[in-house]
């Protein structure tokens, strides 16, 4: 039954994501198309530099619309006239909550996947107009555009291919847990919303219970994480970037206390699931 | 004309469909149903009544596994609401449940899916008979057509267990006709129905059982033809238990 669960919640989903995840697809490909050439005029420079920005925003957008995507359809599929259909289906409410517990996180994991995708490619175009840039600035060859020139190729050399390559696989592991815990975090908070006394104000409550869940799990994960000191150790791996050391630490004490947070909230809601739903 | 006490002794059955002991629910502090005890049988059809805000609804949506906020018992088929229950139990809520983007086949190949009972060229038939189209999304479907295409998907499946909320609800008399012959051609011999319903006139004909239930408690069960020997219709019996207070 689980398969069959989890099929037609992927058809449900898909319907928003998968144009989501195409347009982004689609435009950072139209945009990189835009910025490939052999020459390039101040105006291509400026719209280049412009529209890789945009792409970036996009990227951050894309994570963004996914959480409320999530958050929408947990919401309806549950808690509006479409629950009478989710919780009337012969399968146990374990089951029904980790269908879509499984079909949110792949989604954000994908989401994640194609902003990371979309900022990594906006990178490249801007690494690719500088280089342009400073090639037509030493055929101009005068003192004022070497020194341009030499501007344009410090920017260039702000991150190598292989670097940002690295930083996105690193930082794809290291959200991977955060992204279990968040997608757990939204279905707690959707359903314990929808518990008396909550459900008289869902809206209010939704709110309260985000900020309250979001602010009990990050000190959790940083106090917890203080507090057992073998389970700070598993901080190992790191890895040496050319500029952006810092950030490429992979934190596996955090990693293991939010995934250890997503069980305990799925948990929890599966007993609400259980014991405290009353649809209107 | 013989009078009917209430309070006495409700039937029981030997091997019972439905059992429910001390069922109580509230909402908040309103109580909706408190402490009540009754059984269902099996192969019959029992006509669930009672003023609105009785409860009526929230008994189904208890037996149906929307509302799991309750103290007592509830067993179908003898196991507590679950997998096994909602597999037999089909359910007819006064409310259209479907995602807007669905299409009528697509809902059919939804049902098909989950429930082994549901039997599919039966629903496709009936589609056909209610003149329903299969792509048409339940976003283009008028009222009449979504209740249409919710009864095709609830009768389709050869269920144990019936739960109808207000089948009948606003629909005009051809339409109760044509709901009614629906629900009783399709279901299977040995199934019981549940059928809440406010239209007790049209409806006694097909009633087995009558239970009316007000004041957060059960108030009359008994057969029709029992009330009938008492020399009450249900209709009689229904202004008697709920007499109008304007």
């Amino acid at each position: 039954m689980l398969g069959k669960l989890l099929k037609n919640e992927f058809i449900q989903t898909g319907r928003s994501f998968v144009p989501l995840l195409g347009g982004a697809i689609l435009v950072s490909g139209v945009v990189t198309l835009l910025s490939l050439g052999d020459t390039i005029g101040e105006g291509q420079f400026i719209a280049g530099m412009l529209l890789n920005m945009l792409l970036i925003v996009l990227g951050a957008v894309i994570q963004v619309v996914s959480m409320v995507f999530v958050l929408m359809n947990i919401n309806r599929s549950l808690f509006s006239n479409q629950g009478y259909l989710t919780f009337s289906l012969p399968v146990s409410s374990t089951s029904n909550l980790f269908s879509k517990f499984i079909t949110g996180f792949v989604w954000l994991l994908l989401s994640a996947g194609v902003a990371m995708g979309v900022i990594f490619v906006s990178f490249q175009n801007y690494r690719r107009i500088f280089h342009h840039a400073a090639d037509m600035m030493s055929l101009m060859g005068n003192e004022q555009s070497a020194s341009l020139q030499d501007q344009l190729s410090g920017m260039v050399s702000f991150a190598s291919f292989g670097d940002v390559l690295r930083f996105a696989l690193i930082f794809f592991i290291q959200i991977f847990a955060f992204l279990l815990l968040i997608m757990m975090a939204i279905i707690f908070i959707i359903t314990i919303s929808h518990v008396r006394p909550f459900s008289l104000k869902p809206g209010f409550w939704m709110f309260a219970f985000a900020i309250l869940t979001g602010a009990l799990c990050v000190n959790a994960i940083k106090w917890i994480g203080e507090a057992l000191p073998f389970i700070v150790q598993m901080r190992l791996l790191k890895v040496s970037f050319t500029n952006i050391n810092e950030a490429a630490t992979i934190n596996l004490s955090q990693m293991f206390i939010a995934a250890a947070l997503s069980v305990g909230l799925f948990f929890l809601t599966d007993l609400l699931l259980k014991k405290k739903i009353s649809l209107k | 004309m013989e009078e009917i006490s209430q309070g006495y002794d409700f039937p029981t059955f030997p091997n019972p469909l439905v059992e429910i002991k001390n069922l109580t629910k509230s909402y908040g502090s309103n109580v909706v149903l408190k402490n009540i005890t009754f059984q269902l049988p099996r192969g019959t059809i029992v006509g669930l009544m009672g003023p609105n805000g009785s409860g009526k609804t929230s008994l189904m949506k208890i037996l149906t596994g929307m509302i799991n906020d309750y103290s007592g018992q509830v067993i179908i088929d003898g196991e507590s609401i679950g997998a096994h229950t909602k597999a037999i139990t089909a359910w007819l809520p006064d409310k259209t449940y479907l995602p807007q983007w669905m299409s009528a086949k697509q809902a059919i190949n939804y049902m098909a899916d989950f429930y082994t009972n549901f039997d599919k060229p039966k629903a496709l038939d009936m589609l056909e008979k209610f003149k329903l189209k299969p792509d048409m999304r339940v976003k283009s479907m008028s009222k009449g057509m979504q209740e249409k295409l919710l009864l095709l998907l609830t009768m389709s499946r050869n269920a144990e267990f019936y739960v109808l909320d207000e089948p009948l609800g606003g629909v005009d008399p051809s339409g109760r006709q044509f709901i009614m012959d629906t629900i009783l051609n399709n279901r299977p011999e040995d199934s019981t129905i549940l059928l809440s319903t406010h239209m007790i006139y049209d409806m006694e004909r097909v009633f087995d059982y009558a239970l009316m239930i007000g004041d957060q408690r059960v108030l009359q069960y008994n057969t029709v033809d029992f009330f009938e020997a008492a020399g009450r219709d249900l209709n009689q019996l229904f202004q008697e238990v709920f007499p109008y207070v304007g």
